[in-house]
Protein backbone atom coordinates (compact mmCIF):
# COMPACT_ATOMS: atom_id res chain seq x y z
CA UNK A 1 0.00 0.00 0.00
CA UNK A 2 2.82 2.15 1.01
CA UNK A 3 4.96 1.94 -2.69
CA UNK A 4 1.20 2.12 -4.05
CA UNK A 5 1.12 5.38 -2.42
CA UNK A 6 4.51 6.65 -3.61
CA UNK A 7 3.76 5.53 -6.68
CA UNK A 8 0.69 7.37 -6.96
CA UNK A 9 3.06 10.58 -5.33
CA UNK A 10 5.49 10.39 -7.97
CA UNK A 11 3.07 10.34 -10.95
CA UNK A 12 1.16 13.57 -9.50
CA UNK A 13 4.01 15.36 -9.20
CA UNK A 14 5.60 14.66 -12.44
CA UNK A 15 2.11 15.48 -14.13
CA UNK A 16 2.11 18.69 -12.04
CA UNK A 17 6.05 19.77 -13.34
CA UNK A 18 4.64 18.63 -17.15
CA UNK A 19 1.76 21.38 -16.77
CA UNK A 20 3.38 24.30 -14.71
CA UNK A 21 4.67 26.04 -17.71
CA UNK A 22 1.29 25.97 -18.89
CA UNK A 23 -0.16 27.22 -15.64
CA UNK A 24 2.46 30.09 -15.89
CA UNK A 25 2.01 31.29 -19.83
CA UNK A 26 -1.97 31.35 -18.56
CA UNK A 27 -1.91 33.45 -16.15
CA UNK A 28 0.57 35.47 -17.84
CA UNK A 29 -1.67 35.69 -20.92
CA UNK A 30 -4.61 37.45 -18.73
CA UNK A 31 -2.28 40.24 -17.17
CA UNK A 32 1.47 40.84 -16.40
CA UNK A 33 2.00 39.95 -12.78
CA UNK A 34 4.62 40.74 -10.50
CA UNK A 35 6.88 37.67 -9.21
CA UNK A 36 5.35 37.22 -5.84
CA UNK A 37 1.66 37.66 -7.33
CA UNK A 38 2.32 35.03 -9.60
CA UNK A 39 3.29 33.05 -6.73
CA UNK A 40 0.44 33.26 -5.03
CA UNK A 41 -2.01 33.41 -7.89
CA UNK A 42 -0.49 29.48 -8.23
CA UNK A 43 -0.73 29.16 -4.84
CA UNK A 44 -4.19 29.28 -5.29
CA UNK A 45 -4.53 26.14 -6.70
CA UNK A 46 -3.73 23.49 -4.36
CA UNK A 47 -4.28 21.23 -6.45
CA UNK A 48 -0.65 22.54 -8.65
CA UNK A 49 1.13 22.33 -5.42
CA UNK A 50 3.83 25.12 -7.13
CA UNK A 51 5.57 26.93 -4.60
CA UNK A 52 8.14 30.39 -4.76
CA UNK A 53 10.96 27.40 -5.46
CA UNK A 54 9.36 26.31 -8.31
CA UNK A 55 7.96 29.58 -10.05
CA UNK A 56 11.33 31.73 -10.11
CA UNK A 57 13.48 29.38 -11.54
CA UNK A 58 10.80 28.89 -14.20
CA UNK A 59 10.40 32.52 -14.83
CA UNK A 60 14.11 32.68 -15.49
CA UNK A 61 13.42 29.45 -18.01
CA UNK A 62 10.92 31.39 -19.55
CA UNK A 63 12.57 34.40 -20.37
CA UNK A 64 15.29 32.69 -21.29
CA UNK A 65 13.54 30.87 -23.96
CA UNK A 66 12.27 34.30 -24.69
CA UNK A 67 8.34 33.49 -24.19
CA UNK A 68 8.18 36.11 -21.56
CA UNK A 69 9.84 39.15 -20.64
CA UNK A 70 9.97 41.36 -17.63
CA UNK A 71 10.17 44.70 -17.01
CA UNK A 72 10.49 46.99 -13.67
CA UNK A 73 7.24 49.16 -12.97
CA UNK A 74 6.92 51.59 -10.00
CA UNK A 75 4.26 50.58 -7.76
CA UNK A 76 1.92 52.78 -5.88
CA UNK A 77 2.02 50.52 -2.59
CA UNK A 78 5.73 50.48 -1.83
CA UNK A 79 9.17 50.08 -3.66
CA UNK A 80 9.04 48.84 -7.67
CA UNK A 81 8.19 45.40 -8.90
CA UNK A 82 9.36 43.47 -11.54
CA UNK A 83 6.23 42.69 -13.97
CA UNK A 84 6.32 39.53 -16.07
CA UNK A 85 4.39 39.48 -19.62
CA UNK A 86 3.61 37.27 -22.40
CA UNK A 87 5.53 37.73 -25.81
CA UNK A 88 4.22 37.20 -28.82
CA UNK A 89 6.32 33.97 -28.71
CA UNK A 90 5.01 33.24 -25.19
CA UNK A 91 1.74 33.51 -26.74
CA UNK A 92 2.08 31.34 -29.58
CA UNK A 93 4.00 29.03 -27.22
CA UNK A 94 0.32 28.86 -24.79
CA UNK A 95 -1.63 28.26 -27.74
CA UNK A 96 -0.05 25.15 -28.96
CA UNK A 97 0.77 24.12 -25.61
CA UNK A 98 -3.04 24.59 -24.55
CA UNK A 99 -4.24 22.53 -27.63
CA UNK A 100 -1.69 19.80 -26.92
CA UNK A 101 -3.06 19.67 -23.38
CA UNK A 102 -6.63 19.70 -24.95
CA UNK A 103 -5.67 16.94 -27.31
CA UNK A 104 -3.60 14.61 -24.28
CA UNK A 105 -7.04 15.34 -21.86
CA UNK A 106 -8.88 13.87 -24.51
CA UNK A 107 -7.63 10.99 -25.51
CA UNK A 108 -6.77 9.81 -21.69
CA UNK A 109 -10.33 10.24 -20.85
CA UNK A 110 -11.56 8.55 -23.85
CA UNK A 111 -8.94 5.63 -22.53
CA UNK A 112 -10.10 5.67 -19.03
CA UNK A 113 -13.80 5.77 -19.50
CA UNK A 114 -13.35 2.61 -22.04
CA UNK A 115 -11.40 0.84 -19.36
CA UNK A 116 -14.22 1.59 -17.03
CA UNK B 1 13.90 16.52 -36.23
CA UNK B 2 16.96 15.43 -36.55
CA UNK B 3 18.81 11.33 -36.86
CA UNK B 4 22.42 12.61 -35.66
CA UNK B 5 24.10 15.71 -34.63
CA UNK B 6 26.22 15.81 -37.43
CA UNK B 7 23.39 17.01 -39.59
CA UNK B 8 23.19 20.36 -37.55
CA UNK B 9 25.67 23.91 -39.09
CA UNK B 10 29.52 23.85 -37.46
CA UNK B 11 28.00 27.02 -35.66
CA UNK B 12 25.09 24.71 -34.38
CA UNK B 13 26.74 21.92 -33.31
CA UNK B 14 29.20 24.12 -31.82
CA UNK B 15 26.48 25.74 -29.76
CA UNK B 16 25.02 22.84 -28.64
CA UNK B 17 28.36 21.21 -27.98
CA UNK B 18 29.10 24.28 -25.39
CA UNK B 19 25.09 23.94 -24.26
CA UNK B 20 25.93 20.83 -23.12
CA UNK B 21 28.99 21.24 -21.65
CA UNK B 22 27.49 23.69 -19.44
CA UNK B 23 24.50 21.61 -18.85
CA UNK B 24 26.18 18.42 -17.59
CA UNK B 25 28.70 20.56 -15.15
CA UNK B 26 26.66 19.84 -11.83
CA UNK B 27 26.63 16.12 -12.91
CA UNK B 28 29.15 13.80 -11.11
CA UNK B 29 31.86 13.04 -13.24
CA UNK B 30 30.78 9.31 -13.58
CA UNK B 31 27.12 9.88 -14.92
CA UNK B 32 28.32 13.04 -16.84
CA UNK B 33 28.86 11.15 -20.10
CA UNK B 34 25.53 9.25 -19.98
CA UNK B 35 23.62 12.65 -18.68
CA UNK B 36 25.17 14.43 -21.73
CA UNK B 37 24.28 11.03 -24.47
CA UNK B 38 20.21 11.95 -22.85
CA UNK B 39 20.81 15.81 -23.80
CA UNK B 40 22.59 15.07 -26.62
CA UNK B 41 18.58 13.28 -28.11
CA UNK B 42 16.80 15.57 -26.28
CA UNK B 43 18.09 18.26 -28.44
CA UNK B 44 18.29 15.87 -31.66
CA UNK B 45 14.03 15.43 -31.07
CA UNK B 46 13.92 18.78 -30.70
CA UNK B 47 16.05 20.43 -34.04
CA UNK B 48 16.42 20.14 -37.52
CA UNK B 49 18.84 20.64 -39.70
CA UNK B 50 18.51 24.34 -40.84
CA UNK B 51 18.63 25.06 -36.48
CA UNK B 52 20.93 27.58 -35.75
CA UNK B 53 22.48 29.00 -32.27
CA UNK B 54 19.36 30.67 -31.57
CA UNK B 55 17.39 27.30 -31.73
CA UNK B 56 19.72 25.93 -30.05
CA UNK B 57 20.23 28.02 -27.15
CA UNK B 58 16.43 28.40 -27.07
CA UNK B 59 15.98 24.78 -26.25
CA UNK B 60 18.64 24.71 -23.97
CA UNK B 61 16.57 27.09 -21.63
CA UNK B 62 13.52 24.91 -21.36
CA UNK B 63 16.06 21.98 -20.31
CA UNK B 64 16.39 23.32 -16.98
CA UNK B 65 19.08 23.10 -13.74
CA UNK B 66 20.14 19.90 -12.77
CA UNK B 67 17.54 17.89 -10.58
CA UNK B 68 18.24 18.12 -7.01
CA UNK B 69 18.80 14.55 -6.93
CA UNK B 70 22.83 15.49 -6.67
CA UNK B 71 25.79 12.48 -6.86
CA UNK B 72 27.30 12.27 -3.78
CA UNK B 73 28.40 10.07 -0.93
CA UNK B 74 26.02 8.71 1.89
CA UNK B 75 23.54 11.36 1.05
CA UNK B 76 26.53 14.36 0.68
CA UNK B 77 26.78 15.95 -2.25
CA UNK B 78 30.11 15.89 -4.36
CA UNK B 79 30.91 17.73 -7.39
CA UNK B 80 34.48 17.15 -9.44
CA UNK B 81 34.01 19.13 -12.37
CA UNK B 82 36.73 22.24 -12.12
CA UNK B 83 35.47 24.86 -10.45
CA UNK B 84 35.43 28.24 -11.74
CA UNK B 85 34.29 32.24 -11.51
CA UNK B 86 31.01 31.46 -12.91
CA UNK B 87 30.34 28.06 -10.79
CA UNK B 88 31.01 29.78 -7.74
CA UNK B 89 28.61 32.46 -8.24
CA UNK B 90 25.76 30.52 -9.86
CA UNK B 91 26.19 27.71 -6.43
CA UNK B 92 27.35 31.07 -3.85
CA UNK B 93 24.44 33.56 -4.76
CA UNK B 94 20.99 32.11 -6.52
CA UNK B 95 18.10 33.41 -4.99
CA UNK B 96 15.96 31.98 -6.62
CA UNK B 97 16.54 28.86 -5.25
CA UNK B 98 15.04 28.19 -1.94
CA UNK B 99 17.63 25.91 -0.78
CA UNK B 100 20.07 28.06 1.97
CA UNK B 101 22.68 24.94 1.68
CA UNK B 102 23.82 23.76 -1.46
CA UNK B 103 25.97 21.77 -3.14
CA UNK B 104 29.58 22.64 -3.05
CA UNK B 105 31.61 24.44 -5.78
CA UNK B 106 34.16 21.53 -5.93
CA UNK B 107 34.32 18.34 -3.37
CA UNK B 108 32.25 16.59 -0.98
CA UNK B 109 29.57 18.82 1.37
CA UNK B 110 27.58 22.17 1.02
CA UNK B 111 28.11 25.52 0.80
CA UNK B 112 25.68 28.69 1.65
CA UNK B 113 23.57 29.79 -0.96
CA UNK B 114 24.00 33.39 0.18
CA UNK B 115 21.05 34.65 -2.53
CA UNK B 116 18.35 32.75 -0.88
CA UNK B 117 19.92 34.11 2.72
CA UNK B 118 19.44 37.38 1.34
CA UNK B 119 15.89 36.71 0.30
CA UNK B 120 14.53 35.03 3.39
CA UNK B 121 16.18 38.09 5.32
CA UNK B 122 14.00 40.25 2.73
CA UNK B 123 16.91 42.24 1.48
CA UNK B 124 15.97 41.09 -1.57
CA UNK B 125 13.63 39.81 -4.42
CA UNK B 126 14.52 36.50 -5.52
CA UNK B 127 14.13 37.65 -9.18
CA UNK B 128 15.77 41.37 -8.93
CA UNK B 129 18.03 40.55 -11.54
CA UNK B 130 16.85 38.94 -15.02
CA UNK B 131 20.34 37.13 -14.72
CA UNK B 132 22.56 37.75 -11.75
CA UNK B 133 25.33 39.49 -12.36
CA UNK B 134 24.75 40.75 -15.93
CA UNK B 135 23.88 44.04 -15.88
CA UNK B 136 25.62 44.92 -12.55
CA UNK B 137 28.00 47.87 -14.11
CA UNK B 138 31.97 47.92 -13.96
CA UNK B 139 32.04 50.91 -11.14
CA UNK B 140 30.44 48.12 -8.63
CA UNK B 141 33.24 45.45 -9.72
CA UNK B 142 36.17 47.64 -8.82
CA UNK B 143 34.40 48.62 -5.73
CA UNK B 144 34.20 44.97 -4.98
CA UNK B 145 37.88 44.23 -6.03
CA UNK B 146 38.71 47.07 -3.03
CA UNK B 147 37.90 44.18 -0.11
CA UNK B 148 40.36 41.32 -1.53
CA UNK B 149 42.82 43.67 -2.17
CA UNK B 150 42.80 45.48 1.36
CA UNK B 151 42.91 42.24 3.10
CA UNK B 152 46.10 40.97 0.66
CA UNK B 153 47.63 44.34 1.20
CA UNK B 154 46.77 43.64 5.38
CA UNK B 155 48.38 40.35 5.35
CA UNK B 156 51.83 41.84 3.74
CA UNK B 157 51.93 44.94 5.72
CA UNK B 158 51.72 42.36 8.43
CA UNK B 159 54.42 40.02 7.24
CA UNK B 160 56.53 42.98 6.13
CA UNK B 161 55.91 45.62 9.31
CA UNK B 162 55.84 42.61 11.97
CA UNK B 163 57.91 40.45 10.69
CA UNK B 164 60.88 40.64 12.19
CA UNK B 165 59.86 40.76 15.26
CA UNK B 166 58.24 37.39 15.61
CA UNK B 167 59.14 34.61 16.49
CA UNK B 168 61.20 32.02 14.37
CA UNK B 169 58.36 29.34 13.75
CA UNK B 170 54.45 30.10 13.59
CA UNK B 171 51.85 27.23 14.56
CA UNK B 172 50.71 25.36 10.98
CA UNK B 173 47.69 23.79 12.73
CA UNK B 174 44.82 24.49 14.57
CA UNK B 175 43.56 22.28 17.72
CA UNK B 176 39.69 21.73 18.20
CA UNK B 177 40.55 24.28 21.50
CA UNK B 178 42.01 27.06 18.91
CA UNK B 179 46.02 26.17 19.77
CA UNK B 180 48.46 26.20 17.45
CA UNK B 181 49.98 23.06 16.66
CA UNK B 182 52.70 22.26 14.15
CA UNK B 183 54.79 24.63 13.73
CA UNK B 184 56.64 26.06 10.40
CA UNK B 185 59.14 28.24 9.77
CA UNK B 186 58.06 32.49 10.05
CA UNK B 187 59.01 32.88 6.50
CA UNK B 188 57.36 29.93 5.10
CA UNK B 189 54.23 30.16 7.11
CA UNK B 190 54.49 34.26 5.27
CA UNK B 191 54.98 32.66 2.04
CA UNK B 192 51.86 30.85 2.44
CA UNK B 193 49.71 33.49 3.80
CA UNK B 194 50.24 36.03 1.06
CA UNK B 195 49.61 33.37 -1.52
CA UNK B 196 46.61 32.86 -0.84
CA UNK B 197 45.78 35.98 -0.43
CA UNK B 198 47.18 37.27 -3.25
CA UNK B 199 46.85 34.75 -5.78
CA UNK B 200 42.85 34.47 -5.70
CA UNK B 201 43.01 38.60 -5.53
CA UNK B 202 45.34 38.95 -8.28
CA UNK B 203 43.34 36.56 -10.60
CA UNK B 204 39.89 38.56 -9.87
CA UNK B 205 41.64 41.64 -10.30
CA UNK B 206 42.33 41.46 -13.50
CA UNK B 207 39.26 39.96 -14.65
CA UNK B 208 37.99 43.43 -13.21
CA UNK B 209 40.62 45.52 -14.96
CA UNK B 210 40.07 43.67 -18.14
CA UNK B 211 36.15 45.54 -17.76
CA UNK B 212 34.75 42.38 -17.60
CA UNK B 213 31.80 42.05 -15.19
CA UNK B 214 29.20 39.21 -15.43
CA UNK B 215 29.11 36.43 -12.85
CA UNK B 216 32.02 34.80 -13.54
CA UNK B 217 33.90 37.98 -12.33
CA UNK B 218 31.29 38.28 -9.18
CA UNK B 219 32.57 34.57 -8.23
CA UNK B 220 36.19 34.83 -8.80
CA UNK B 221 35.25 38.17 -6.76
CA UNK B 222 33.83 36.09 -4.04
CA UNK B 223 36.25 33.55 -3.99
CA UNK B 224 38.97 35.42 -3.50
CA UNK B 225 37.78 37.76 -1.10
CA UNK B 226 36.83 34.52 1.13
CA UNK B 227 40.60 33.50 0.28
CA UNK B 228 42.04 36.94 1.28
CA UNK B 229 39.80 37.15 4.58
CA UNK B 230 40.93 33.54 6.20
CA UNK B 231 44.42 34.50 5.49
CA UNK B 232 43.93 37.67 6.94
CA UNK B 233 42.34 35.96 9.53
CA UNK B 234 44.90 33.10 10.05
CA UNK B 235 47.74 35.43 9.93
CA UNK B 236 46.54 37.30 12.85
CA UNK B 237 46.03 33.77 14.22
CA UNK B 238 49.26 32.30 13.73
CA UNK B 239 51.09 35.45 15.53
CA UNK B 240 48.47 35.69 18.95
CA UNK B 241 49.16 31.71 18.71
CA UNK B 242 52.43 31.68 19.78
CA UNK B 243 51.75 32.29 23.26
CA UNK B 244 49.84 28.49 23.38
CA UNK B 245 46.65 29.78 25.18
CA UNK B 246 43.01 28.05 24.09
CA UNK B 247 40.92 30.45 21.67
CA UNK B 248 37.56 28.46 21.15
CA UNK B 249 36.41 31.10 19.16
CA UNK B 250 39.55 31.00 16.62
CA UNK B 251 37.75 27.92 14.65
CA UNK B 252 34.43 29.54 14.50
CA UNK B 253 35.80 32.51 13.12
CA UNK B 254 37.76 31.55 10.30
CA UNK B 255 34.12 29.99 9.28
CA UNK B 256 33.02 33.21 9.52
CA UNK B 257 36.25 34.74 7.76
CA UNK B 258 35.48 32.33 5.08
CA UNK B 259 32.11 33.19 4.23
CA UNK B 260 30.61 36.23 5.63
CA UNK B 261 32.58 38.56 3.25
CA UNK B 262 32.10 36.60 0.27
CA UNK B 263 28.46 37.27 1.02
CA UNK B 264 28.77 40.91 1.64
CA UNK B 265 30.83 41.30 -1.81
CA UNK B 266 27.86 39.05 -3.94
CA UNK B 267 25.04 40.76 -1.93
CA UNK B 268 26.35 44.09 -3.09
CA UNK B 269 27.20 43.22 -6.58
CA UNK B 270 23.46 41.70 -6.99
CA UNK B 271 21.98 44.84 -5.52
CA UNK B 272 23.91 46.64 -7.65
CA UNK B 273 22.50 44.98 -10.56
CA UNK B 274 19.15 45.35 -9.58
CA UNK B 275 19.45 49.18 -9.29
CA UNK B 276 20.90 49.40 -12.67
CA UNK B 277 17.72 46.99 -13.66
CA UNK B 278 15.59 49.87 -12.34
CA UNK B 279 17.37 52.54 -13.79
CA UNK B 280 17.25 50.81 -17.42
CA UNK B 281 13.11 50.36 -16.93
CA UNK B 282 12.29 53.41 -14.79
CA UNK B 283 14.85 56.12 -16.26
CA UNK B 284 16.42 56.92 -13.28
CA UNK B 285 13.51 56.75 -10.82
CA UNK B 286 13.50 53.95 -8.35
Amino acid sequence: MLAMDKEQEGWSSQLRKGVVELAVLGLLAREPRYGSQLVDDLAAQPELAITAGTVYPLVARLARAGLISSRWQESPVGPPRKYYALTPAGHDALAAMSATFANVATAIRTIVEVEK
Amino acid sequence: MIVSLEELSPQARAALNTELDVLVAPVAAEDRQAVREALAAHFADNLDATAGPADVAAIAATVGDAESEQPGRFGVPLDLAPPSGEKVARSWWNPRDERLFVPRVFGLGWAINFGAAAVKLGLIEPDAEDEPFETTPAPAFRAAALAPAALTAAVIAHYVVRGPGLPDQLPNQMDLAGRGTDPIPTPVAAALDIAVAAIPTAWAGSLVAAGKGGPRTAGALAAATTAASVSAWLTVWRTAATDGKARPWAGPLVLAAAWLPAGAVLFGLARAGRTAEQVRDLGGKK
